[in-house]
């Protein structure tokens, strides 16, 4: 390991329906349930050893969680390249699993599972959580950072309805409408734009858990949510207050204003009494990152990630959101929701503060596409996209998707975890595993992965293990 | 496949990003795009899109999570 070295990882809910065939309301924590047992038998894995769920070849844990979702974590990754490509492996697993229940149950008609974050019906919300290991002050980091996780939106919004909107509004950022709070500890409800939840799952580095972003198809904006986050995290570490100069008088009214305005111009009040649009928050994080790019406190692959976040802003600002309509989710939603009232002979701006009697009909149709739209089974709207060659979304160095469906992270503890889930998998329930090590119950000894870097299978004995 | 910016193609042929440059394609070349977009967009919310999106919505309620 060197200085440089970073851990960074998503965790993300998704939203799953299966349909009966007779048509009858099928019980969603039983789906769930049927669910994973499906994943379990399509992934060789182990079982966990405090938790539940499942661990897997290339490191990752699914497993049920609160509100009857199912949740992956990808393995621990050191570069944004292969978040998104542990990402794209864990949709795989997931539309495998998805499909497996359905054969395995000839009363489903179909499984669906979709990866939006919001039900417009319910007002229900769910996550898409970010994780960053770090060393820097926790009193000091949400200053340092809460400008940046404000602005970012205008490339790592998922788009869609405001969800609490009487009319029909259209939003960069459908979860930003459920953050009620500037920091907060909890994640349930009265949710903040940072989260201070302490589980570092390391005796070695904090661990940053951010709750307000959410799940994206588009690659190049799901680089950059991570690119650019850990970016800001490397500086505040390196004592450069990134933050310093942008901070926002009021972050959760400038989120939202920003969540409104698909131009990317609007402007909001800092603390000092400027004006500031998100454009300029992000190019004043940006141009520090790119004067430090080579600084030891820097991540190896920074100058890479400071490219693709230039080039993004740049593209922004020629003239968002036309200039980035087949390349952010946002935008592509924008494009697509704008098309389908133009079809419905509705002419929409996207602001419509009362539910007309001429808008009311295209509602459900638009709420239904913001689920479909990142439906990771079979149906998907942006996978059909993709498909006809209409979005321009992809990282290059993004590849090798099957490979990473089977094999973990090159390095780190998530690499040693995967290959113990190879090795040990047919062996029942003798090994199981966790974030910080796996077991062996049989021999009583403990494979140690405290250290998120470890690089060598190092096993001692224990005195006890759990049944 | 395509890359998020022509510039990133160049950079994987092995000319290297040009950072700042224009992000190419002519004009004619953005509006036959754009054309297509919306002729894909089309088609895909036909194919997506329930016949009855109030009862698929209804069926896909979701309770809250994290």
């Amino acid at each position: 390991m060197t200085v440089t070295d970073r851990i960074a990882s998503l965790e993300m809910e998704l939203a799953l329906t299966a349909i009966a065939r007779d048509g009858r309301q099928r019980n969603r924590a039983q789906d769930v349930c049927a669910f994973m047992a499906a994943a379990a038998q399509t992934q060789p894995h182990l079982g966990g050893y405090y938790s539940s769920g499942i661990w897997l070849r290339n490191g990752s844990r699914l497993y049920p969680d609160v509100g009857d979702h199912a949740e992956f974590s990808l393995p621990e990754c050191q570069n944004p390249w292969d978040v998104v490509r542990y990402q794209l492996a864990a949709e795989r697993i997931v539309s495998g699993a998805a499909q497996r229940m359905k054969s395995l149950d000839g009363s489903i008609a179909d499984v669906m599972v979709f990866k939006n974050n919001v039900d417009y019906q319910t007002g229900a919300t769910w996550g898409s959580h970010e994780a960053y290991s770090h060393r820097c002050s926790t009193e000091a980091l949400p200053a340092q950072i809460i400008p940046h996780l404000v602005a970012r939106i205008i490339f790592t919004g998922a788009g869609g309805l405001n969800p609490f909107s009487p009319g029909l509004e259209f939003t960069l950022s459908p979860r930003a409408w459920h953050l009620a709070h500037v920091v907060s500890p909890v994640t349930t409800a009265y949710r903040g734009i940072y989260n201070t939840k302490e589980e570092n799952l390391t005796t070695k580095w904090k661990r940053l858990h951010l709750i307000c972003g959410e799940s994206l198809s588009s690659e190049i904006a799901a680089y950059l949510r991570v690119a650019t986050t850990a970016l800001v995290v490397a500086m505040a570490e390196g004592g450069l207050a990134p933050g310093d100069g942008v901070a926002l008088a009021h972050p959760l009214a400038a989120l939202r204003s920003f969540a409104r305005d698909p131009t990317c111009k609007v402007q909001v009040l800092s603390k000092r009494g400027e004006s500031l649009a998100a454009l300029q928050i992000e190019r004043h994080y940006l141009r520090l990152a790119e004067e430090h790019a080579r600084d030891p406190f820097m991540p190896p692959w920074a100058e890479a990630a400071c490219l693709h976040w230039r080039t993004m802003l740049d593209r922004l600002e020629r003239g968002a959101p036309d200039s980035v309509a087949g390349t952010l989710d946002w935008a592509i939603k924008w494009s697509l929701y704008r098309r389908r009232c133009e079809r419905r002979g509705i002419r929409w701006n996207g602001v419509a503060a009362e539910q007309g009697p001429a808008l009311r009909p295209v509602r459900a149709e638009l709420q239904e596409a913001d689920a479909r739209f990142g439906q990771i089974t079979a149906g998907g709207i942006f996978a059909a996209l993709d498909r006809a060659g209409a979005l321009a979304h992809h990282v290059p160095g993004v590849d090798d998707i099957e490979r990473a469906v089977e094999h973990p992270p090159a390095a780190g503890r998530a690499r040693l975890r995967g290959e113990c889930v190879r090795q040990f998998a047919a062996c029942g329930q003798r090994y199981a595993a966790e974030w910080q090590g796996v077991w062996d119950r049989k021999e009583r000894r403990m494979l140690d992965l405290d250290d998120p870097f470890e690089s060598v299978a190092r096993w001692r004995q224990v005195e006890e293990v759990r049944a | 496949m395509r890359m998020w910016d022509p510039r990133f193609d160049e950079a994987r042929a092995g000319g290297g990003p040009r950072p700042g440059g224009p992000a190419g394609g002519s004009l004619a070349d953005l509006r036959r795009s754009g054309e297509a977009f919306l002729r894909a967009a089309d088609d895909a919310l036909d194919r997506a899109l329930s016949a009855d999106s109030t009862q698929f919505l209804e069926a896909n309620r979701q309770t809250g999570g994290q």
